[in-house]
């Protein structure tokens, strides 16, 4: 399986400078780049100068701006060209694929497109989504933009861009883009010892999670984050979960969790975006701190505060799994 | 259909995924029918195991449909009982 990552942020915010900047690390050199841009004209792609000064087969151009179904089809449509072309031998056999989306793009769509597709489903696994975050106009651009704040609430990783100008305050930044997702880490990109090293693959929530996220109602996307000190059970959790996702899924832009599952010595992570859940991964040790599961819900246009008391309801009360062992 | 709404028949396989063996899934399948049997019960449509597969759901009218799953389960019974089936409106 080659690991796809999506570089995603608002227009402006530094996404093709930080690829530039991943694909000069020799560690990455086998890396093939999608770019998905706005209308006909490919601009971003002659900035990606590795590219230009490599092999141009390695980059194929999605033209279908941002609108979810055209993005979904050249989506397919370009790696499906890319895979060809590398088992044919025409392009270097690359070990990853790095899509850079348009400004304006909704990142679930592609994830989405990723897992359904039967053929790129076998070839291609999702890896790590990226969002830039641009510290002199950020802010103003979550207050004026949704686009901007779905791509934030699904980032894996948030990397500040720019905060080497005057004026960044980055703390504020900080706070902001965790108010929208407390799930994922926030890497300020002067820090980053080496780029390339923010698309590396990891459990971003065991470094990223943060227990005092508050649902803000300021906002139209909310977040909460559960903590649940005994070792859950795994059937009425499922049961659960399909149900919230069955009823919500279309407002829940992203859930994460590492659980203590019942049964299981090492954490189960789990990640799902709108309806889509990705097989859980069994870990093999916890993070510091005290072991208990961990969930953050990061939704658009729900009430969140309900999320925690129907979970808890559902793990303790009349569908709880200790009255209902009686049943095998 | 969109993007969105064609991924409702994906990402089922994490339901079996944390347990292993045969047995351990068998009750946990189990286990699953029976918690979904309580919430349906307000629906008063029933469900029953299908073979260990599949789901058997009957509404109170006697209208019957077998389901592959969960995500269709809930569709499903929402149609044959006529109600919505929402867990942040579940009594706890």
């Amino acid at each position: 399986m080659i690991p796809l990552h999506m570089l995603t942020g608002f227009l402006g915010s530094g996404k093709t400078t930080l690829l530039n900047r991943i694909l000069r690390d020799p560690a990455w050199a086998d890396s093939a780049v999608l770019i998905n841009e706005i209308g006909a004209v490919s601009i971003d792609h002659h900035l990606v100068d590795r590219i230009e000064s490599g092999d141009e087969l390695d980059v194929v151009v999605l033209k279908g701006g941002c609108t979810c179904c055209a993005l979904r089809g050249d989506l397919v449509a370009g790696l499906r060209e890319l895979y060809r072309r590398r088992a044919e031998g025409l392009v270097p056999p690359f070990g990853r694929v790095v899509l850079e989306t348009t400004g304006l793009a909704d990142p679930a769509p592609v994830l989405f497109t990723l897992a359904a597709d039967p053929a790129l489903r076998h070839k291609f696994a999702r890896g790590v989504v990226v969002a830039t975050f641009d510290a002199m106009h950020g802010l103003a651009q979550l207050a004026r933009h949704p686009e901007a704040r779905k791509q934030i609430a699904v980032a894996d990783r948030i990397v500040l861009t720019k905060t080497d100008l005057e004026g960044a305050d980055t703390r504020a930044l900080c706070a902001a883009v965790r108010r929208i997702n407390p799930a994922a880490a926030v890497l300020d990109t002067q820090d980053a010892a080496t780029p390339a090293g923010l698309l590396e693959p990891g459990v971003a929530l065991s470094t990223g999670f943060h227990a005092e996220a508050r649902p803000d109602h300021s906002e139209d996307i909310a977040s909460v984050a559960i903590l649940l000190d005994r070792p859950l059970a795994w059937a009425p959790f499922s049961v659960w979960l399909s149900l919230l996702l069955h009823a919500h899924g279309e407002k829940m832009l992203r859930h994460k969790a590492l659980l203590d599952v019942a049964g299981w010595t090492g954490p189960v992570a789990l990640d799902a975006i709108h309806h889509l859940v990705y097989p859980p991964r069994h870990l093999d040790s916890w993070p510091a701190g005290p072991r208990r599961s961990r969930l953050v819900f990061i939704a658009q246009g729900l009430r969140v505060e309900r999320i925690e008391p129907s979970l808890r309801a559902f793990l303790a009360g009349e569908y709880a799994w200790q009255e209902l062992s009686a049943v095998q | 259909m969109c993007g969105l709404c064609g991924m409702l028949d994906d990402g089922r396989r994490w339901l079996d995924a944390a347990t292993l063996d045969r047995a351990a899934l068998r009750r946990e399948r189990m286990l699953r029918l029976a918690i979904v049997r309580r919430v349906l019960a307000a629906s008063r449509v029933t469900v029953d195991d299908f073979e260990g597969t599949r789901f058997v759901l009957r509404s109170p009218t006697g209208a019957t449909e077998i389901v592959d799953n969960l995500f269709d389960l809930w569709g499903r019974a929402e149609k044959l009982g006529k109600r919505r089936i929402d867990p942040l409106e579940l009594p706890g």
